[in-house]
């Protein structure tokens, strides 16, 4: 059996609307006590003073960029600096190179984690083969891998008719979608600000927060 | 003794229209019919001097080889008419088309069309009999005819068997005329599809509808499995061919959780190796040829009834026959 | 309608008839026995123990339906079921006797005798009937007739009755309705 005190910490858990100070007690993985303060004789005490002590935090849309893009993440580099951050969990978007679109590229991130051993990272398989947007990948496949949801992140599915078939196939085995909201008809080449500064209007007519930054005069209509 | 004539339609536009007693009716003719093709002389006089023309707007080869083998069995002469590519939207050059072709002296018409109602359309329009032989996603009559021959045959019966319709039945012509076939003759049907190609609507016919095929593989007494069309694809109503074999097809594995006396059918043409696996597909519980064989029956039948119901007007048929026959 | 037309009981009938088959075919030969449907079939039926007691072996048994081989098919309207013609032998080589009820216009046994040539070419065919009642349209003759009726109107009609249908055995002559 091992013991394990975290103290003086700002215990954060949303499940219980707790925000308060508490000692923490962990005996063999399990967390056993929760109260404002706890003495007792442990194989190992952490002092938390000033920091926070929450649940694993989940990150539902992270890029990993592996495979295509090493140089700038990968699984490895990517589930180190999330535990670092205080998120054991993290999904991963599909647009690598090549995309996330098949149970293959879904098995090879989920075998990738594990081999690291860091943080859960869960795959989001593409809802169109190599996101074109144009044919729907292997959804019920992709499913029964595991991928635990569906998008083209990076680019909106801008078919309807596509978008639509996709709502309806996934219905099969009760998936999910995590649509990429963006128009590229009304969005464009990047311009978001429709020739005002108020900041209601900018919330409305903001289509791409990256746009934005580089956004510096106003957009005029042609 | 006083049989009763249960068949005074003109056209057969499909089996929605249809009673259960008519529908047994043209099975219980086909049978007749099956019988004069084992005959070494296989050929009767019935529709000597008639002429059936095949009216194709849109591609066959197995449908229409069948209704001229069937129409030249029965002694009719026949005409080919194809005309590939006719759009939806050419309602009145169809009419005038179909009235051309009529006015050649043609008894029956056989018409395939890719809009649906077109040989309804022509039937309001035409003095000849109409056989509608696949009209858009609506119906194709003689096919569920002649699969439901083949599993009376098959089973001796049809009522209470549980037949399952596997693949692309909201596009398929073929899944509807079954539908009604089956459901009028009281089998219980049950579709199988993915969620694109099978909408709940179907629950409306009477239906179960379900998209997990293994849930009902020990349950069903026929696999009736449909073509799987490529185009399909790229309207995004399913993602791959392998996709759609690994949750939809007749594979081995699941050929071997059904029924031991399970029968598969086909409409045909069939990809091997996708929605039905070769081995079984040749297997001794494979109807698929026997289906084949059984179209010509059934379309002797219904050309042979459709042209008995057309002389209807000439007079005396109900008193025309004697006792002594002639 | 009239009297039920039965001098002779239907049983000896049957024997008379049988008698003049067996005279048509030499002696110790073997036939096919094949009955236009409906009472036809049932007729042929029956004859088959006579025929056998007579010492006449009737190897081949088949039913004929003839209604596709009609010649007023092109008039007629919606028919009845067509029943499946059914003839469990080999015609070719062997006499075969064509059993009917009633011999009318002869239309009948002209299609009967066109549905056989699809099926085979027997060495003979011979023509048995239960009843003629005359009135022929084309040059057929029966070689065997149980009972003669002359020649009848056309408003009369005649009925073979068996118990396999009706019930009952006997012949009855009608007045046509119309």
């Amino acid at each position: 059996m091992s013991t394990l005190l975290i103290k003086n910490g700002t215990v954060i858990d949303p499940s219980q609307g707790l925000q308060s100070r508490r000692d923490v007690l962990i005996e063999d993985g399990r967390i056993i006590r929760l109260e404002p303060s706890i003495h007792q004789s442990v194989d190992q005490t952490i002092d938390a003073t000033g920091q926070f002590v929450t649940p694993g935090l989940i990150d539902i849309h992270v890029h990993f960029r592996e495979p295509g893009d090493e140089e700038e993440e990968t699984i490895a580099s990517g589930s180190a600096a999330a535990v670092a951050g205080g998120f054991t969990t993290v999904c991963c978007m599909p647009n690598t190179k090549p995309a996330l679109d098949n149970e293959a590229q879904i098995e090879f991130v989920l075998r990738e984690s594990e081999r690291v051993g860091l943080a859960n990272v869960l795959a989001v398989g593409a809802i169109t083969k190599a996101r074109e947007g144009k044919e729907l990948a292997e959804l019920a496949s992709m499913h029964q891998r595991g991928a635990i949801a569906f998008s083209d992140d990076g680019v909106g599915v801008n078919d309807s008719s596509v978008m639509r078939r996709a709502l309806q196939y996934i219905r099969m085995f009760d998936g999910l979608i995590m649509q990429h909201c963006e128009d590229h008809q009304l969005s464009g080449g990047g311009n978001a600000r429709r020739g005002s500064q108020h900041p209601d209007r900018d919330a409305r007519y903001s289509c791409r927060s990256r746009a934005t930054d580089d956004c510096k005069g106003h957009y005029s209509e042609p | 003794m006083s049989e009763p004539v249960l068949w005074r339609r003109r056209h057969l536009l499909g089996l929605e229209p249809l009673t259960a007693d008519e529908i047994r009716f043209v099975l219980d003719t086909a049978r007749t019919f099956k019988e004069v093709s084992t005959r070494s002389v296989k050929k009767v006089p019935a529709l000597r001097g008639k002429v059936v023309v095949n009216a194709f707007f849109e591609d066959s080869t197995r449908t229409r080889m069948s209704f001229s083998l069937a129409a030249q069995r029965l002694s009719a002469d026949v005409i080919e008419f194809t005309e590939k590519g006719s759009s939806v939207s050419k309602g009145e050059t169809l009419i005038d088309t179909a009235r051309n072709i009529q006015a050649m002296g043609v008894d029956i018409m056989v018409v395939r069309h890719a809009a649906a109602g077109a040989a309804e359309l022509l039937s309001r329009h035409l003095d000849c009999s109409i056989i509608n032989a696949g009209d858009g996603a609506h119906e194709h009559p003689t096919q569920a005819l002649l699969d439901l021959y083949t599993i009376r045959e098959r089973f001796g019966r049809i009522e209470g068997l549980k037949v399952a319709i596997v693949g692309d039945i909201a596009n398929s012509r073929v899944a509807r005329s079954e539908i009604w076939g089956l459901t009028k003759l009281g089998a219980q049907v049950i579709l199988v599809g993915p969620t694109t190609l099978l909408p709940r609507v179907f629950e409306k016919y009477g239906c179960q509808v379900t998209h997990d095929l293994d849930s009902v593989l020990g349950e069903v007494d026929v696999m009736y499995m449909l073509r799987v069309q490529n185009e399909r694809m790229k309207a995004a109503q399913f993602p791959t061919v392998r996709e759609f074999t690994k949750l939809f097809g007749l594979t081995w594995d699941r050929f071997q959780r059904c029924k031991k006396d399970v029968l598969v059918m086909h409409p045909g043409p069939m990809n091997r190796g996708v929605e039905i696996q070769s081995d079984i597909a040749d297997g001794e519980h494979s109807a698929i040829l026997e289906q084949v064989e059984n179209g010509l029956a059934v379309r002797m039948a219904v050309l042979y009834l459709l042209n008995q119901a057309g002389n209807a007007s000439s007079g005396d048929s109900t008193t025309g026959v004697s006792p002594e026959k002639a | 309608m009239q009297p039920r037309f039965d001098p002779i009981p239907f049983d000896q009938l049957l024997r008379k008839w049988a008698e003049q088959i067996v005279g048509q075919i030499h002696p110790g030969q073997s036939v096919n026995l094949v009955g236009i449907r409906t009472r036809g079939e049932i007729l042929a039926r029956r004859l088959q123990p006579i025929l056998n007691d007579l010492g006449t072996d009737c190897v081949g048994f088949g039913a004929l339906d003839i209604t596709l081989y009609r010649d007023d098919l092109s008039e007629i309207g919606p028919r009845p079921l067509v029943r499946p013609t059914v003839l469990q032998f080999d015609p070719d080589k062997k006499p075969l006797i064509l059993i009917d009820d009633v011999l009318y216009t002869g239309r009948t046994v002209r299609a009967a005798l066109n549905a056989l040539s699809d099926f085979g070419r027997p060495a003979a065919v011979r023509l048995a009937v239960l009843v003629d009642r005359g009135g022929r349209e084309l040059p057929i003759q029966p070689d065997a007739v149980a009972l003669s009726l002359g020649e009848l109107s056309p408003d009369q009609v005649v009925k073979v009755k068996v118990k396999e249908i009706d019930g009952y055995d006997g012949i009855e002559i009608e007045r046509r309705n119309s």
